[in-house]
């Protein structure tokens, strides 16, 4: 996935009257890059736009061919408390239709990606906060996606459990595009390679400048 | 098709006490009551039987599209799922119609052989299931809960069988033999809105 290039061009969202993205433009390539803004500034609704959790009003997304779904870690993700984590993979698993022939082996693939292998037998209700959020993003790896949006996936988290998270994300630096939205300056400093600033529905800055 | 079949799968295990119960009392009580009250093939009787299958019937559907749709709409999978769920909940809603119907086709089957020349009746009583499995659905939609589709529905059969509703915006028409009640005008127009909501949405197409 290495010469991947996920183009992001003039994307706008109207929600009720206000102008939440004027026109977004980006070239991402494989690597983390960071989300950051103020509240409002537009960040939730560009990752539920990339997600196709919402429609955009304008633009486009070009992905390349091949490059499996995306994978989306909302803010507001839980496990549903009578699943196991197996389970709770396999569910997303049938969504994402992956071939019955492989899912076994995608979904603990995608656990060992997150260090819950050995856990798939393990009830939802009693992983911790840092274990719900890495089976988040075991579901979002599932079907192995160039794409993986991840939003405010360390709010909540105690130190420990954010250092685990920041592990696995780092292990897939350069495999995926990751683009992850965070107030944390300390996840914006160790996780991302590359910053987009947005700013009342626009990219102010990017640090350091991906695109032409 | 296959993933939608180990996806049903996963929420029959899941939920299978939830499944079993009405399962359990359509053949443990509401069979046997209803052999008695076909002792005698008169219409007072025959009244009876059918005014308890529409209110128990329509009951039992609310209840399976309900569970049909609880994970799916849940408030920590939904957003998550979204992406993938919106192109196949139409097709899911028919899913969680078949089976329920399924599981209530050996209680139909009965009813048909051994209500005489009245089994007719049977046909607007199952009309009715999906009448309210369509509006559940489209509430559930607009709502993005399916404890709160189940609970406008509740409150809506209540509503029917109490006679609160006025007659005609009821689909619950108690008392009378299910096929004297012909389609009339609110019924017809409730139909035309959903189906021209799926229409337009291509939600069934999906």
């Amino acid at each position: 996935m290495e010469n991947v290039m996920i183009e992001i061009n003039r994307i706008k969202k109207k929600l009720g009257k206000k102008e939440v993205l004027k026109g977004i433009s980006l070239q991402l390539k494989p690597s983390v890059y960071g989300l950051a803004g103020a509240n409002g500034a537009g960040k939730t609704t560009l990752l539920r736009i990339l997600a196709g959790v919402m429609n955009a009003d304008g633009g486009e997304i070009v992905m390349p061919e091949g490059s499996g779904q995306t994978g989306y870690l909302p803010q507001k993700f839980g496990c549903f408390p009578e699943l196991t984590v197996y389970e709770q993979l396999e569910y997303f698993a049938c969504l994402k239709k992956i071939p019955a022939s492989c899912m076994e082996s995608e979904i603990l693939r995608a656990l060992e990606c997150v260090n819950l292998g050995g856990k798939e037998k393990m009830k939802c209700r009693k992983l911790s906060g840092g274990m719900v959020r890495r089976a988040g993003i075991a579901q979002a790896l599932l079907g192995n996606p160039a794409l993986l949006l991840l939003d405010e996936p360390t709010v909540g988290l105690d130190m420990e459990e954010r250092k685990n998270f920041n592990r696995v994300v780092r292990e897939m630096e350069g495999e995926r595009t990751v683009l992850l939205s965070t107030h944390l300056a300390e996840d914006l400093k160790n996780l991302c390679q590359s910053v987009i600033i947005l700013e009342s529905g626009e990219v102010r800055e990017v640090v350091p400048e991906t695109y032409d | 098709m296959t993933d939608m079949v180990k996806l049903w799968k996963l929420h029959i295990k899941k939920q299978m006490h939830q499944y079993l119960f009405p399962i359990t009392f359509l053949y443990l009580f509401l069979l046997p009551y209803h052999m008695q009250l076909l002792t005698d093939m008169d219409e007072a009787g025959m009244v009876q039987v059918f005014d308890s299958a529409q209110k128990y019937l329509l009951l039992f559907e609310i209840w399976f599209q309900y569970l049909g749709f609880r994970m799916v709409l849940s408030p920590e999978l939904k957003e998550a799922s979204y992406s993938c769920v919106k192109k196949i909940k139409g097709r899911w809603m028919l899913g969680n119609l078949c089976f329920s119907f399924l599981c209530f086709l050996p209680y139909a089957l009965w009813m048909f052989f051994h209500c005489g020349t009245y089994y007719g009746n049977l046909l607007p009583v199952l009309v009715q299931c999906i009448i309210a499995a369509s509006m559940m659905y489209t509430v559930m939609y607009f709502l993005q809960s399916a404890t709160g589709g189940m609970a406008v529905m509740v409150f809506y059969f209540f509503c029917c069988a109490s006679r609160v509703v006025p007659e005609p915006f009821r689909i619950l028409r108690l008392g009378i033999l299910p096929l004297s009640c012909f389609p009339h005008w609110c019924m017809m127009l409730v139909i035309s809105i959903f189906v021209s909501f799926f229409v337009s949405l291509r939600i069934l197409f999906m």
